[in-house]
C-alpha cells in the first residue's frame, strides 16, 4: 500500500426497481448494493470476494459509474464523479478501466481483435492516428501476445488468450486503475494461473490499482493487499489479506474460508468444516437487523432487531472492519 | 494394463480401452476418449480430475451410452457388474440407467424439465423401474425429498423447479438420481455451479449418502483441492487419456506426471502468504486439437521434461509405486 486514496467509495448504493404487471408498477426494490464504503490506495489491489448475488459486480460497475448509484459517493484521484459533467465523466472513464468475466461475450466478434484494441484510443483521441496501430502491437505483446494477432478475429482465440485481448483493451487508454470482474472464473485452471500472473505483472510495471472481483478464495489472497467481504449488498468484513485469512471475524467469512478444499491433504483433515444451513435470502427481501443472521450459527435476538454496523475491531496500525454484534 | 482397485475388492464397474469418437458437422470426428481403462470397488469413490476437453465428462457419459452419436461411436469395454455395457440391448441398458446407476449433472437450472412439477419428475423413475401404486410412489418421493433436505417435503411435491434456489434444485436432482438406490452414482461436476458455501452443503449431502446408502460415486471435476476431501482415488485426464492414477493422498502429495505437478502449480496454496512474493507455476500453451491423430505423447509440446521418445511412441501408464500409475517416461526415475 502506497499514498493516499485513490478511490473513495462512501455509503454507496445501488438499488433496482422491480416492476410487475401490465403497467410495469413497481412492485419493490433489489437493493443489490446498500451503503458500502472502502478507499483503494494507489497502487493498491482490494478483492472483493461474496457469493453470487451479493452485489460484488453490482459494487464495480457503481465504482465506475457504469450504473448510476442510488446514493452514495465514488471520488477518483479526490474527484467526486458524481459531480462531473457527462463530457468529463467520459474524459476521466480513461482512467479507469474493466476488465469483464467472459472473454467469450466481451469482445465484439464482427471486429478484429486490432479493432476492438484500438476502439478506447480513438473515442479518447489519444495518440496520432497514425500511431495507434503501433500502439495496438505494444499492448498486445504487453499482454503476451504476438502482434500479428490484430488481424485476426476472437472466435480464433482460445479462452485464456481472449482474456488477454480484453486485458490489452482495457490498458489501451493507461489507466491508473482497472476493474476486474471474475477475470478468471471462466478459465481452466492451468490458464487461470498465466492470467493472474500477467495481471500481477501488469500492475508492477504500470503501477495498477485494482479493485479485483472473484469468489476464488485462493485466487483472491493471492492478488490482493486488501479483502472486503460482501454479503447481501452489504460489506460484512474489510481487512488485510493475511488478517483476514488467519482471523477471520465474521461469521460469514469463517464458514465461507472453512467451505475452501485444500489440495493438500494434511491441511485438509485439519479443516474444520463449518456448513451453513439454507440458502442466500433474496435482495429484494433482506432479513431484518443483521442479514446473515438467518444462516448465522451464533445470531441471536438482538440481531433481528439491530442492523450491525461495520466498526473497526483491529489492534493499532492493523485495522479490521467487521460487521457483526459477537465479534 | 489395468490400474484397479487396491485389494482386490469385488469390481463395481471395469472399464477397459473406452474410446469415443465424437462426429463433429461439417466432417470429421473428435477423439473425445482415447483409450480410458479404469475400474472400482463397491462401494468406493474414485474421481476423474481434468480440464474442460479432457474427456472426464465424455467417458461419464459413455459408460452410460450417453454420447453424443450415440453407442456407435463409442469402443471398448464397460462391464457393470460383469455385464458389458456398450454391447446389452438399449431396453436391457434403460433398465440399468437410473436403477443400476445413477447421475447428477452439472447444471441444476438446465437439468430439470420447468413445466413439471418436482412430484411428477422424482416419481418418473419409479414408474420406470418398479411396480409401485400412485399413493407410494408419493410416499417414496416425499421421502427421497426429505433424505435430500427439503422443509416440508410432503408439500412441496406440486412445487415447479422455478421455486427452487439452485442448492435445493439440485438436492432435487439428487433425490431422483438415488431414487431407485442405484450401486454406483456419476455425479458430473454437481457443485460447479455453486456458490462456495451452498457447494459444502452438496458435498456433506453427498458423502453422508454414499456411507448411508453404501454406494460408489465417480466424481467427474475440474477442481483438484475439490477432490482431496471426497474420494478414495483419482485419476487426471488429459486429452482424453488419463494420464496418472493413485490413491489421494498419493496423488496430491507424490504426484509423479509432469500434467498432474503443472496443475498443482498453478494453483495457489491455501495457506500461503499474500506477501511470500511467490508466482504461480502455469503451464504453458494450450490443450491440444482433439480433431487429429495426435502423435507420441498429448502433453509433450507443453512439457518441460519432454525428450524425443514422447514426441513419436504414446507412454503407456506404468507403475510407479503401489497402487500408482503414470502415463510418463520420466516418471520412473523422478
Amino acid at each position: 500500500m502506497s499514498g493516499a486514496p485513490l478511490v473513495e467509495v462512501e455509503d454507496l448504493s445501488l438499488h433496482f426497481p422491480v416492476r410487475q404487471g401490465l403497467v410495469r408498477r413497481q412492485t419493490g426494490t433489489v437493493k443489490a448494493v446498500d451503503g458500502v464504503s472502502f478507499d483503494i490506495a494507489s497502487g493498491e489491489t482490494l478483492g472483493l470476494v461474496g457469493e453470487s448475488g451479493c452485489g460484488k459486480s453490482s459494487t464495480g460497475r457503481a465504482v465506475l459509474r457504469l450504473a448510476r448509484p442510488t446514493a452514495g459517493r465514488v471520488r477518483f484521484a479526490g474527484e467526486d464523479l458524481g459531480r462531473l459533467s457527462p463530457a468529463s465523466l467520459r474524459s476521466a472513464r480513461r482512467h479507469m478501466q474493466m476488465v469483464f468475466q467472459s472473454p467469450f461475450a466481451s469482445l465484439n466478434p464482427r471486429l478484429s481483435v486490432g479493432a476492438s484494441i484500438r476502439e478506447p484510443l480513438d473515442v479518447h483521441a489519444l495518440g496520432a492516428a497514425g500511431e495507434r496501430d503501433a500502439r495496438v502491437a505494444e499492448l498486445l505483446s504487453l499482454v503476451g501476445l504476438d502482434p500479428g494477432a490484430a488481424r485476426r478475429h476472437p472466435h480464433e482465440f482460445s479462452g485464456g488468450q481472449r482474456q488477454r485481448i480484453g486485458i490489452a483493451r482495457a490498458l489501451a487508454t493507461n489507466p491508473r486503475f482497472v476493474v476486474a470482474d471474475e477475470p478468471i472464473s471462466a478459465l481452466d485452471v492451468s490458464i487461470r494461473a498465466q492470467i493472474v500472473n500477467l495481471m500481477r505483472d501488469l500492475k508492477d510495471r504500470l503501477g495498477l490499482t485494482y479493485l479485483f472481483i472473484a469468489h476464488d478464495l485462493a485466487m483472491v489472497r493471492h492478488m490482493s493487499d486488501r479483502v472486503a467481504v460482501m454479503y447481501l449488498g452489504r460489506i460484512v468484513e474489510l481487512a488485510s489479506c493475511d488478517e483476514l485469512f488467519d482471523r477471520p471475524l465474521h461469521p460469514y467469512t469463517r464458514a465461507l474460508l472453512s467451505a475452501v478444499p485444500s489440495p493438500d491433504p494434511d491441511v485438509e483433515e485439519g479443516r474444520i468444516r463449518i456448513v451453513l444451513q439454507g440458502d442466500v435470502p433474496s435482495p429484494a427481501d433482506p432479513p431484518s437487523g443483521c442479514r446473515f443472521r438467518t444462516r448465522c450459527p451464533i445470531a441471536t435476538a438482538r440481531c433481528a432487531q439491530e442492523d450491525p454496523p461495520l466498526r473497526d475491531r483491529g489492534s493499532p496500525g492493523l485495522p479490521h472492519q467487521v460487521a457483526c454484534h459477537f465479534s | 494394463m489395468n490400474p484397479a482397485p487396491p485389494g482386490g475388492a469385488c469390481l463395481l464397474l471395469d472399464v477397459r480401452d473406452l474410446q469415443a469418437r465424437i462426429p463433429i458437422e461439417g466432417g470429421g470426428e473428435v477423439r473425445a476418449v482415447d483409450g480410458v481403462s479404469f475400474s472400482m470397488a463397491q462401494g468406493e469413490s474414485l474421481a476423474l480430475v481434468g480440464e474442460s476437453g479432457s474427456g472426464k465428462s465424455m467417458t461419464a457419459l459413455s459408460v452410460l451410452g450417453l454420447v453424443p452419436g450415440g453407442r456407435p461411436s463409442t469402443s471398448g469395454q464397460v462391464l457393470f457388474q460383469g455385464v458389458d455395457l456398450l454391447t446389452l440391448p438399449a431396453d436391457r441398458l434403460r433398465r440399468v440407467r437410473g436403477r443400476g446407476i445413477g447421475i447428477v449433472f452439472q447444471d441444476p437450472a438446465t437439468s430439470l424439465n420447468p413445466v413439471l412439477s418436482i412430484g411428477r419428475q422424482l416419481t418418473e423413475g419409479l414408474r420406470q423401474h418398479f411396480d409401485l401404486s400412485e399413493a407410494r410412489r408419493r410416499e417414496r418421493a416425499t421421502e427421497l425429498l426429505s433424505i435430500v433436505g427439503i422443509p416440508d417435503a410432503a408439500g412441496r411435491l406440486g412445487s415447479y423447479p422455478h421455486e427452487f434456489s439452485g442448492g435445493q434444485r439440485q438436492r432435487i436432482l439428487i433425490a431422483m438420481a438415488i431414487a431407485c438406490e442405484p450401486s454406483l452414482l456419476i455425479a458430473d461436476e454437481p457443485t460447479t455451479a455453486l456458490d462456495a458455501t451452498i457447494q459444502a452443503q452438496i458435498v456433506e449431502l453427498l458423502m453422508g449418502l454414499q456411507q448411508r446408502l453404501g454406494m460408489a460415486i465417480l466424481w467427474i471435476t475440474h477442481d483438484l483441492a475439490l477432490v482431496a476431501t471426497l474420494v478414495d482415488r483419482v485419476a487426471v485426464m488429459y486429452a482424453g487419456s488419463i494420464v496418472e492414477t493413485a490413491s489421494v493422498r498419493d496423488l496430491l502429495r507424490r504426484a509423479r506426471h509432469p500434467y498432474t505437478l503443472g496443475l498443482l502449480g498453478a494453483m495457489p496454496r491455501k495457506n500461503a502468504r499474500h506477501d511470500s512474493g511467490d508466482r504461480l507455476s502455469p503451464i504453458p500453451g494450450q490443450p491440444p486439437d482433439l480433431r487429429g491423430k495426435i502423435e507420441g505423447c498429448a502433453f509433450a509440446p507443453r512439457c518441460e521434461r519432454v525428450i524425443d521418445r514422447c514426441r513419436v511412441e504414446r507412454p503407456p501408464l506404468l507403475e510407479v509405486g503401489a497402487g500408482h500409475w503414470s502415463a510418463c517416461f520420466r516418471s520412473e526415475k523422478a
